[in-house]
């Protein structure tokens, strides 16, 4: 697999003045629930942001993207890409989008040149353009010397990086992709992060949601944070960062014991505490408060302190100081 | 126009690849009917022919040591449809021969087994010339094979009927001719001999061909399997919603008629392959294999029309279906079901006329029995385009109707949906 990843062809000009998403109060009620999937998410992604969309499991991320590919429709409020509503023009505002689905989104008889044909020609493509395209997408993806091959017997990989690139064919400005990368080695996973920032590079919007926190800390510029249908918060990756400075990660020489954990929890100023073998991980109103009173208790009972780490160091913290860490549905 | 044009194009493409790809449903739509319309054909050939039927075993247990008994033998023997063996035990043995014939025919040794019991002649004898004292004659016991068909059975218990018959009237004409020597023995036996027969006519229009299996079993199969089209087709779609091809087409501006033109063209020409096949067989393998050969009437242009009449049904139904199910189980098991009623209704594995008359009724529901009775009408019955344009355009207007639903089914899924039809995605 080469290194590097072709240039990208097109070049799409961000408009500033109109956002490559606005969501205003959207939300998006299952029936049988009583909580709402997206309950009331007003966001506006700029034209040519690298844009991760994070949180837990069943946070409403798929249906938010979901309505974004007018997939499904919201319950309320208004979602538009590039200024269009889905109801004003359907094909104008699919047009305006490639999806690329969790799933791998092929035809497994197919060959990858195949498939590639049949979703190029579904948007309309055909003669020289569809046959560059299809040139260009396999230059991406690295599959011009297995383009002939059925698409059952590729690797994961090569499937991954097919099923992104059959979402380039009709060079959408705004890229929507919901993990990605699940279930690919480092390499394949790098390789579509080139291609992503290649492409963001040329003006592409990318949407990008991942499980994969580092990932979405190393490759998006701006984030948002999604936990039970509500955006909990958004910027750019270093204004998320220093806003959850509460954090507080404390690894020790041994197990803690079980009495320790009750004379922790039991500390004014601990508003959540997780213990994770020799790892405990507590937020706070009032962190530098919570690290005096927290001290005296340790060496009290002798047990020795590795590290001691105050605020956000990753996304992960981050979110987790934003999400909690209760295992969700 | 032009972007239609190359949506259609992918559509039918991904379809008709997807489908050369698939080597069990090849076989299932191409060879599996053509495989069932030469073992049925062949195996129903004498179906078509009762009385062709030979060499029925019938046992023939004479008690009273008669001449009856040898009557009626050369008698059936003459027609080839039994081999007769007489039995005639001694006297004090002849209470236990009746049962061992009885359980003989039992165990299908005898197909056939009658008894005639002593003193039968004598009894006849005085009967018809009320000498002596009349006495009622008891029926004859016959013991039947209960696995003898009942085509079977009825034909040789209407022939075995014939024969007593024939037997009682040539005792009749030999008991006058010994009263009366005057008569003419020959002239009455020549008198007597049956000059009002039946001669017939089962070809109706002129050149129609003569009905046989294969013109029943050749269409009946191949309509059969032109509607197991539904298996495939349902499951193709089943597939691209679990392989996510769907969803990556739903999020794409291509409508649902497109992709519904994309599934059934494909599938119209596999069928077409198919009843080719299954035609050119039964006129071209069948007769090599010892069967009859199929004649297809002298209407090309009305073969045509139902060919393209059952097949819109077909595909109709099966896009029908298609849109319905969720789950390869689904499409399978109510695929493979719906078709098979429709099939048994339709008189397809049971022919029509042996039903009960409300079921008879009953099979005008079922686009099977249209597409059957218009094959044979052109088969059979010489039928023309005039002639099966009721059955076709029956087929075409539930096609259309069947396709027109799966239309906005599939609209409607295609179309951003509204989440109060859906499940939780998360």
């Amino acid at each position: 697999m080469p290194q590097s990843v072709p240039t990208v062809v097109s070049k799409h000009i961000p408009d500033p003045t109109i956002g490559a998403l606005e969501a205003v109060d959207v939300v998006a009620r299952y029936p049988g629930l009583s909580e709402p999937a997206v309950a009331g998410v007003t966001l506006t992604v700029a034209q040519g942001a690298l844009f991760g969309l994070l949180g837990p499991n069943g946070a409403g991320k798929t249906t938010l993207l979901s309505m974004a590919c007018a997939l499904i429709r919201p319950s309320s409020g208004s979602l538009r890409v590039l200024g269009l509503g889905w109801d004003s023009d359907p094909v104008l505002f699919k047009r305006s989008v490639g999806f690329v689905p969790q799933g791998i989104a092929l035809y497994p008889t197919l060959t990858a040149r195949e498939n590639l044909q049949v979703f190029g020609r579904m948007h309309g493509l055909g003669g020289t353009k569809l046959r560059a395209r299809i040139d260009y997408a396999l230059a991406v993806a690295d599959l011009r010397e297995i383009a002939d091959r059925r698409v059952q017997t590729h690797s994961g990989g090569v499937q991954r990086r097919l099923n992104l690139v059959c979402a380039l064919l009709h060079e959408p400005p705004v890229l929507i992709l919901d993990e990605p990368t699940v279930g690919i080695d480092p390499q394949s996973r790098n390789f579509i992060h080139n291609v992503l920032r290649e492409l963001n590079r040329s003006g592409t919007t990318i949407l990008y949601t991942s499980h994969q926190l580092d990932e979405v800390e190393d490759l998006c510029d701006t984030v948002a944070i999604m936990d039970r249908g509500r955006i909990v918060a958004h910027g750019s990756m270093a204004d998320v960062l220093s806003q959850h400075t509460g954090m507080l990660e404390l690894r020790l020489g041994d197990s803690p014991p079980e009495e320790l954990r009750a004379a922790l929890q039991a500390l004014p100023d601990m508003q959540a505490l997780q213990v994770e073998g020799r790892t405990i991980t507590m937020r706070s109103a009032r962190p530098f408060e919570l690290v005096a009173a927290l001290i005296p208790l340790l060496a009290a009972r002798g047990v020795a302190i590795l590290s001691l780490s105050v605020g956000a160091q990753n996304l992960e913290h981050a979110f987790l100081a934003i999400t909690g860490t209760r295992l969700r549905d | 126009m032009a972007i239609r044009r190359q949506q259609i194009l992918a559509a039918i493409t991904k379809e008709f690849l997807a489908l050369i790809r698939d080597k069990e449903a090849i076989i299932m739509l191409i060879v599996m009917p053509a495989v069932f319309v030469l073992i049925m054909s062949l195996a129903l050939q004498n179906a078509f022919h009762v009385t062709s039927v030979k060499h029925l075993r019938l046992a023939i247990l004479d008690r009273g040591h008669g001449h009856l008994a040898s009557q009626v033998r050369d008698s059936l023997g003459r027609a080839h449809m039994f081999k007769v063996v007489i039995l005639r035990p001694p006297a004090e043995k002849a209470g236990g021969a009746m049962t061992r014939l009885r359980q003989e025919v039992a165990v299908g040794h005898y197909g056939l087994g009658l008894v005639l019991p002593p003193g039968l002649t004598g009894q006849l004898k005085r009967h018809l010339t009320g000498v002596g004292k009349h006495k009622l004659i008891a029926p004859l016991d016959l013991f039947v094979d209960p696995a003898l068909p009942a085509q079977v059975r009825g034909a040789a218990i209407a022939s075995l009927t014939q024969t007593l018959q024939a037997a009682q009237t040539a005792e009749l004409l030999g008991s006058l001719v010994q009263a009366d020597p005057k008569l003419n023995g020959e002239a009455i036996t020549r008198a007597l001999r049956p000059v009002l027969r039946l001669k017939t006519n089962t070809r109706l229009a002129p050149d129609a061909p003569v009905p046989t299996s294969v013109q029943q079993n050749a269409p009946a199969w191949a309509l059969l399997a032109m509607f197991f089209l539904v298996i495939p087709l349902s499951v193709t779609l089943v597939k691209e919603r679990q392989q996510g091809c769907l969803l990556r087409l739903r999020s794409l501006p291509v409508p649902a008629w497109v992709l519904l033109v994309g599934k059934a063209v494909p599938y119209f020409i596999l069928n077409s392959v198919q009843l080719v096949m299954v035609f050119w067989e039964g006129v071209y393998v069948l007769p090599l294999l010892g069967g009859t050969a199929l004649q297809l009437g002298h209407s090309p242009g009305a073969i045509v029309l139902m060919a393209v009449a059952a097949n819109s049904a077909a595909i109709g139904y099966g896009l029908l279906i298609a849109t319905i199910v969720r789950t390869q189980e689904q499409a399978t098991s109510f695929g493979a079901i719906s078709v098979l009623i429709m099939a048994a209704i339709g008189g397809v594995m049971v022919p029509k006329l042996v039903m009960p008359l409300p079921m008879q009724h009953f099979t005008r529901v079922s686009p099977l029995a249209w597409g059957l009775e218009g094959f044979q009408a052109i088969f059979v019955r010489g039928a023309t385009i005039s002639g099966i344009l009721p059955e076709a355009a029956h087929l075409f207007l539930f096609g259309a109707i069947c396709a027109f639903f799966a239309g906005i089914r599939f609209r409607q899924e295609l179309r951003p949906q509204d989440l109060r039809r859906i499940g939780k995605m998360g």
